[in-house]
Formats: C-alpha cells, structure tokens, sequence
C-alpha cells in the first residue's frame, strides 16, 4: 500500500473545506506524480504543478496530459505569479531549517487566498515513530531516508513563519488511521 | 489579505473525465448496487447488464420457494436501495437450534438478549426483493437495466454478443457464484465442496405460532432448517449427503412430510456419553440431560425453554437440491474491476449468511465509492477497491471459518466430540453473556 495514496482522500477533503468551490485557481507545490492534482483535475479545479523534478512531472503529464505544469520551485516564480489558493502537501518536511522561512515567505507571494500545508509534525510519536520508524524501518511503506527527523517541522513553527509575513492560521488538523493497518485515514 | 471560506456546498462535481458504471449480473447483489450508486451519484451513469429482466412483483398468496434470511443489517442496506418489504415478509424475534443426537439446545430472542433490533431477521421472497430494486432503479434517471448479453470482458471494458465494446470507469461482477468475470479474468478461486446437498421447498402448517421462530436441528449429515414465512407457510433447508436429498425429492409429497415432522419433533430425551472416561461420560451426561430436561420446563438462567417446532401437513412447492459448496476469490478486485457478493464469496448455507453477507459488500463498496468521487479519486482507481477488499475480506474469512467450524463440530456422531459439543451449548444456552455475543454473530453483527 502506497501511503501517498492512502493519505489522498482524507488530505483532499481537508483542502475542500477550506477552498473556494472550482474553477478555483490551485497552485500545487512539489506536485510530484501528480497524486493531489488528479484529484483536484477531477473535481473541476483549474490546477497548475509545480515541481523542481522533471521527471516527476513527466509521470505526472503522461497521466494528466491537460494538465499546466511548472518545472521548478516556489521561490523561482515570477512575483506577478499569484494563485487562488496554493496546496504544499507534503514539502516543508523535506526542506532544512534555514530555507523554511523564505520557502513560507515565496508560498504567501504566491497566494490570494488560503494556503494549506499538509506534513509530518517533529513530536516523538507522531513524527518519529509514526512518521519515520514504522513506515520505513519496519514496515517498508517508505524507502529508508524519506523523511529526517530534523527537518520535520511543528505546526507551532509554522505558525510563526506565516506569522511574520502577515498570515494568520486558520485550522491545524491531525490525521489518524482507522482500522489498522489498510485501514483509512481520518481526521482527528 | 486574509480569506476564511465558510462554506457548505453539495458535493455535485464536474469530473473532467466523464465516468461511468458497469455492473455484470442481476440479483439481489446487482440490482442493489444499481439503485444505491444511483442514487449516490447522480452525475454517474451506472448501467447494469443482467440475462433477463425481473418479472412483476409476486402477487400469489402463498409465498415463492426461493426465500432469503435477512439480518436487520441486510433489511436497512435494501431499504436505502428503494424496497419496502411491507407485509410480504416474515420478521422472526427467537432462534432455537438443537442436537439430533443430545437433548441439549439453544434457544434466544431479540428481546430478551437486548440486542437492540426489533427482530432477529426478516424472510423475504428473492422474486420481491429483485422486482422492488428493479422499480426502485427505473425511477432513477441515471440508472439503466439492459439484457445485452456480456461475451468478453476486460479490465473495465466490456464487449457485448452484439459486438459494442463499453469502456467504463468500473466494471462491478456481481455474477454469481459462477462468475464469468472471475473465472474469465483469471482471479483465482479456492473452492470447497461440501459433499452435502440441500433440499429447499416450502411447507404448509395450521398451527399458529404466537412467537414467529426460526427452527435448525443438527444431523450428523447436516441440518434441517425451518423458517417461518407467512399464511401458514414455512421455508425448509435440508443440508444432507446428496443420496438422501435425492431419496427426500424423490419421495411422495405425504411421505416426504412425514420424514420431515419425524425428524424435527423425535429425538433422545436422554444422553449418554461416550468419551470412553468414565468420570467424564458421568458429569457430560448428567450435566446435559439434567440442565436440558430443567429448561425445557422450567427455564434457568437466561433461556427460554425449548419449543417444539410445528407440525407440518403438506408441501407447499416443488422440491428443488443445490449441492453445497464454500468459495473465496484469491482478490477482490483487479485494475478497473470488483467483485461483489457470490462472485467473492459464497458460504454453507446453515447460517444464512450468503446474501447478507453480500449486501455487507454492496454497503461497504458503495461507501467506498462514495466517498472516492468525494474526494476526486476515479471511481475504477486501486485506493477504493483496496479499502473494500480490506474492509471485507476478513470479515467473509470469519464468518466463512465459524459455519466451517459448525459442519465439522455438527458432524461428530459420538465420543468426546458430542460430549463437548453437547455441553457447550447447554452451558451457553443459560450464560447470557456468551449467548448473546452468538446471537450477534447469528444475526451478522460481528
């Protein structure tokens, strides 16, 4: 089972609640394969991915070849660049400390509206064990070395570096699985 | 700078992909599975491919031989699909089921067990059940039924006898134990024979009950069910080797029902055990004839004592057999494709499983599915099928498991076995706790 996918649904409602109904302008940063735009293609949405792998986004366009991609990152985007709502899935746990704050500073340029940011938190449970040890040491959900405790962040950290360009956070939600493992994923 | 959306808005989504649903096979599976997708997704068309359309609903009072035990689970997944049983149907609130060889029983209700159903299943005609879904479906604009037979099947494209090929978002098999789909697209099947047959017919009786019971007695070959329908009509389900079937088909209608009230209303009112220890054949024997012969007048504990079940004058129908079998497809799904119900799965039928076990499956595809195209993941993707499977399988394994456990535990004819047995059931006959979590299993709650 492939946790990315399993994620989707339940990482797709949160967004829903929070988005404006399509034809809405979503900016999907480091869209990769596509797993978030396909949804969002589905559901109407007027999606434009972004990722600094070219080869990712040609997995992507061979599955969604409609779809308007950019090869590159948030901050290379021209400041004119804005979008109605900007989703950065699983991201911020793979950047290091020192470039989070002018990462957050690029995504809020790029944004309108609502920014939603779905990650592993830093805690011990949630992060480490459930993020790290059980999904790539012990289960094998996750090649080893996808994710660096040091480099998760805390929603708290978050919160203070949207803060300082302005922003305000709006809803900070847990996930959890429901009926072990294969089990779904849920808010809570 | 800052927009906070509140909002509530129904889920009506404009898939750039146009989607569509293919189901393969009538019945109760299919049918059902046509009027709730339906319904839950108005944008979807969702069309069913079924051999010949169902005929107009039963009109005769006396009720069709083809009868299904529903649990109170099975009636709500029907009630969202558009059927109203009304009054062609027998609700029964008591279940007794005992030993041929022991007078040991067990005996329960919905009411005394505070299982917090009204009843502990429904009786229903099959002929009902799939006309209701039928008219239910035709008044659901993207709902269509067509008898354009299915010649070859792939992923989720299919290809009529005609020669149109259909390409759908999702192919459902509901098929059948027998599944084309299954068997042409390679799944994998373990299958067990029995080596029983089953005998099904209805039967007439002017005794009137006062608490509608359905009634299963334990033969060593197998078990004789008798289920309560409506007008003085009773359903039988006669699980034997296939020589006695025959030799039950073949018998005068009078003979026939004598065989039937000798087996049901005979029986020991005395056990000896014979496990070969003395100590333990002594308190066997008096634990079960003692307890037995209390409950069946005077009641301990929590069981209501033991009713005769009543006596049959005639046959109500042709007799039909249906040799038994266990099934369990290797998978429930391959890319673009489900199966459903007796496609996936099929049971002995001494529990009265096999249809509710289906419509567990229509229930947990269709909320699988639902909420799929809530969140904009195709309807034919892996994700969804993989949570139904997921959902399911263990569940079917279980219940598939426990009957398996009874037809070996009901065919012991003597020593240890029927000491064990014996007792078991009339210690948990008078234990309300143990009881009550086997009358849940009973009714498909666990």
């Amino acid at each position: 089972p492939n946790p990315l996918l399993a994620m989707n649904p339940c990482r797709v409602r949160f967004l829903l609640r929070h988005l404006p109904p399509p034809p809405a302008t979503v900016l999907d940063v480091g869209c990769g394969g596509g797993i978030l735009t396909g949804s969002l293609l589905n559901l109407g949405y007027d999606v434009t991915s972004l990722d600094p792998s070219s080869s990712l986004l040609q997995v992507l366009k061979s599955r969604h070849p409609s779809a308007t991609t950019i090869n590159g990152t948030v901050e290379s985007l021209p400041p004119s660049s804005t979008y109605g709502s900007v989703a950065c899935l699983e991201v911020v746990e793979h950047l290091s400390t020192s470039t989070l704050p002018a990462f957050v500073a690029a995504v809020a340029d790029a944004c309108e509206g609502t920014v939603v940011v779905s990650s592993v938190d830093r805690s011990p449970i949630g992060g480490y064990l459930k993020g790290i040890l059980l999904p790539e040491r012990v289960l094998g959900l996750l090649p080893a070395g996808t994710h660096e405790y040091e480099k998760l962040v805390r929603p708290a950290e978050l919160e203070e570096a949207f803060g300082a360009v302005g922003w305000e956070m709006v809803e900070v939600k847990g996930m959890r699985v429901v009926g072990g493992l294969g089990g779904e994923l849920r808010f809570g | 700078r800052i927009h906070t959306h509140t909002h509530t808005y129904i889920y009506i989504y404009h898939m750039a992909a146009h989607q569509s649903i293919s189901i393969v096979g009538g019945g109760v599976t299919g049918f059902s599975l046509l009027s709730i997708l339906s319904k839950r997704l108005p944008s979807i068309p969702v069309t069913l491919y079924t051999a010949f359309l169902p005929p107009p609903p039963p009109s005769s009072p006396s009720p069709d031989v083809r009868t299904y035990a529903l649990s109170p689970g099975s009636v709500k997944v029907l009630s969202e699909a558009g059927v109203d049983l009304g009054s062609r149907c027998q609700p029964y609130t008591s279940m007794q089921v005992w030993d041929s060889l022991t007078p040991s029983y067990l005996r329960f209700s919905s009411s005394s067990l505070d299982l917090g159903t009204p009843n502990l299943g429904v009786c229903a005609e099959d002929s009902y059940i799939v006309s209701s879904l039928h008219e239910a479906a035709s008044k659901l604009p993207n709902a269509k039924v067509t008898t354009d037979k299915v010649a070859k099947v792939d992923g989720s494209r299919l290809t009529t006898e005609g020669g149109d090929v259909v390409d759908s978002s999702l192919l459902i098999a509901s098929d059948g134990g027998n599944s084309f789909v299954r068997k042409s697209q390679n799944y994998g099947c373990t299958w067990h024979d029995y080596g029983r047959t089953s005998l099904i017919c209805t039967v007439r009786t002017s005794e009137t009950s006062s608490v509608p019971t359905a009634f299963q007695r334990f033969f060593p070959a197998g078990p004789l069910a008798l289920l309560p329908l409506w007008g003085g009509y009773y359903s039988i389900v006669w699980s034997t080797t296939p020589e006695h079937a025959r030799a039950l088909r073949g018998a005068g209608e009078a003979e026939f029902v004598d065989a039937v009230n000798s087996a049901l209303q005979g029986g020991p009112s005395r056990y000896q055990a014979d496990t070969g220890i003395g100590l333990v054949d002594d308190l066997a024997s008096t634990l079960v004839n003692g307890l037995s012969l209390v409950n069946m007048n005077e009641p301990l504990g929590s069981c209501g004592p033991f009713a005769a079940p009543p006596l049959l004058d005639s046959l109500g129908s042709e007799r039909f057999l249906l040799p038994l079998h266990a099934h369990h497809a290797g998978t429930y799904y391959k890319e673009g494709q489900v199966l459903v119900g007796d496609a996936a799965h099929g049971v002995h039928p001494m529990a009265g499983q096999g249809l509710n076990l289906g419509l567990k499956g229509v229930r947990s595809l269709a909320d699988q599915l639902t909420e799929a195209h809530g969140s904009g993941v195709g309807l034919g993707d892996d994700h969804p099928l993989s949570c139904y499977e997921a959902d399911r399988r263990s569940d079917v394994a279980k219940v598939m498991g426990g009957i398996h456990a009874l037809h070996h535990v009901f065919g012991w004819e003597g020593g240890p076995g029927v000491a064990a047995r014996s007792v078991g059931m009339t210690v948990t006959n008078m234990a309300g706790g143990l009881k009550r979590e086997l009358a849940r299993a009973a009714i498909g709650e666990i």
